[in-house]
């Protein structure tokens, strides 16, 4: 673990590099450095957020955590939406930026409304049975 | 003190399979005296002891596995709240919300399991109680209605009296009552208001007010009826007053006072009943009261570490479900100690 991160802040630094040397030289290819490189980060990061995901899915399966999977589900939305709509700042896109953080606020209620019926089902269960 | 005294208890309580395995070769009867042994007319054959033990001690894993699933999906659940903290921005609040409802509400789902079989179990253990009750006070009540046919007749109808309300408060009351509690902590759950809150804490403290007002008033009527034939036992008086004195407590110091009035009862049972009595009283109560302790001290732990990492909704939606634990278990104690002096009272009743 402690290799990968070192990987990634040499990855990181190396993309910083480049960025300034093409800003300096040829700044049209300053913004594709960029992307390139996060791309590979995120590459790096993926199988990381992969074995988090996979752990609690096997714990979910031996327990019968049914609801945790609506939780992972909503933060990986927030998580991914957050680097995103950071990436959009970065290149001055506001705007998408702001649409990605709207899309993934609603997706994130629609994904939790099963869980909010189903209280609302036990309160009806629950108060009309007795 | 008392943090420290509950999570000793759980750990004790965790090992107490593995030493019921270690006992299982071992025959009581080598350790009881003889004239017990004649008295109870104990043969070899006779395994009681056994076959309770494992039944009480199945439930027991039943119950120990059911909290600790409760435990593992509650820190589960912490550590996602945890996670949602530690990598959104502070500033996407949206989601940060929607991580808390939803954990808020996969808990609310995960206790409401637990709490719906406390009910049930609370509804048996007072049931339990009371047929203890009445076959005992039946039995001895005819035996000293023989003897002073006045006293015995008014003690009678106390008992009676005592016993039919318990029976209506149980059946007709607590259970309606309990799923009317259990759908507003669902409710403070889900919309975080405090004023829900305010009302399950509130209905707590009035609901452990009127218990002890009850068993003081019931144990006065008992112990002024059992006076005018009789004198007590000093423990049974001992047992009254701690009794009638302890369970309003139970708000504060719920293992620490209330504990006395039983151990105090308990002592007047193996006193009249003699061991295996007292070893079949708790082993008919014990399970009920096993799996309330347990979840109190699973929300406990559970609390220590929602304060440690700053979870609040799920510290406050553990803190209401607490309170309805607290009140079964309020509710259990008031039934084993109005049972319990029941039957001493009868016991040492002439």
């Amino acid at each position: 673990m402690v290799q990968d991160i070192i990987k990634i802040c040499g990855l990181s630094l190396i993309c910083i590099i480049f960025s300034y040397i093409a800003s300096v030289y040829k700044s049209e290819w300053q913004k594709p450095i960029v992307i390139a490189g996060f791309i590979m980060i995120i590459a790096k990061t993926l199988p990381l957020a992969k074995t988090l995901i996979d752990f609690f899915g096997d714990a979910c399966a031996e327990y019968g955590f049914s609801g945790i999977k609506v939780i992972i589900a909503v933060l990986a939305i927030g998580v991914i939406s957050d680097v995103f709509s950071q990436i959009c700042r970065d290149f001055e896109s506001e705007s998408i930026g702001t649409a990605i953080g709207m899309f993934s606020k609603i997706s994130s209620l629609i994904i939790i409304l099963p869980l909010i019926s189903k209280v609302f089902e036990l309160i009806k269960t629950i108060l009309n049975a007795e | 003190m008392k943090k420290i005294f509950l999570i000793l208890l759980i750990i004790f309580i965790l090992q107490i399979p593995a030493m019921a395995k270690a006992t299982d070769g071992i025959d009581i009867a080598d350790y009881l005296p003889q004239d017990i042994i004649d008295e109870y007319n104990i043969s070899e054959d006779y395994d009681f002891i056994s076959e309770s033990k494992s039944a009480f001690f199945e439930e027991f894993i039943n119950n120990r596995d059911l909290i600790i699933k409760f435990l593992y999906q509650s820190a589960a659940l912490l550590f996602l709240q945890v996670a949602a903290k530690f990598l959104l921005d502070e500033n996407d609040s949206g989601i940060l919300k929607c991580v808390d409802l939803s954990a808020n509400i996969v808990f609310s789902l995960g206790i409401y399991g637990i709490i719906e079989r406390i009910t049930a179990e609370t509804v048996l253990f007072v049931s339990k109680t009371l047929e203890l009750s009445a076959g005992v006070s039946a039995l001895q009540t005819a035996i000293y209605s023989a003897f002073m046919p006045s006293a015995g007749a008014a003690f009678s109808k106390v008992q009676t009296l005592v016993i039919s309300a318990m029976a209506f408060v149980s059946q007709k009351l607590f259970v309606p009552f309990f799923a009317c509690l259990c759908a507003v902590s669902i409710a403070s759950s889900v919309f975080g208001e405090k004023y829900l809150s305010d009302i399950i804490k509130t209905v707590r403290n009035g609901v452990c007010i009127a218990l002890t007002l009850i068993m003081s008033i019931s144990l006065i009527i008992i112990t002024a009826v059992c006076k005018s034939a009789t004198n007590l036992s000093v423990i049974t008086q001992k047992t009254i007053r701690l009794a009638s004195t302890s369970l309003f407590p139970i708000v504060g110091s719920l293992l620490g006072d209330a504990a006395n009035s039983v151990v105090a009862s308990f002592k007047a049972i193996i006193n009249t009943s003699g061991i295996l009595g007292a070893l079949c009283i708790v082993l008919m109560i014990a399970s009920p009261l096993v799996i309330m302790v347990l979840l109190r001290a699973a929300l406990l732990i559970l609390r220590i570490l929602c304060s440690f990492f700053g979870a609040d909704g799920l510290y406050k939606t553990a803190a209401d479900f607490g309170a309805l634990s607290d009140i079964a278990f309020a509710f259990c104690l008031f039934a084993s100690i109005m049972s319990l002096f029941l039957i001493t009272s009868i016991s040492n009743f002439g």
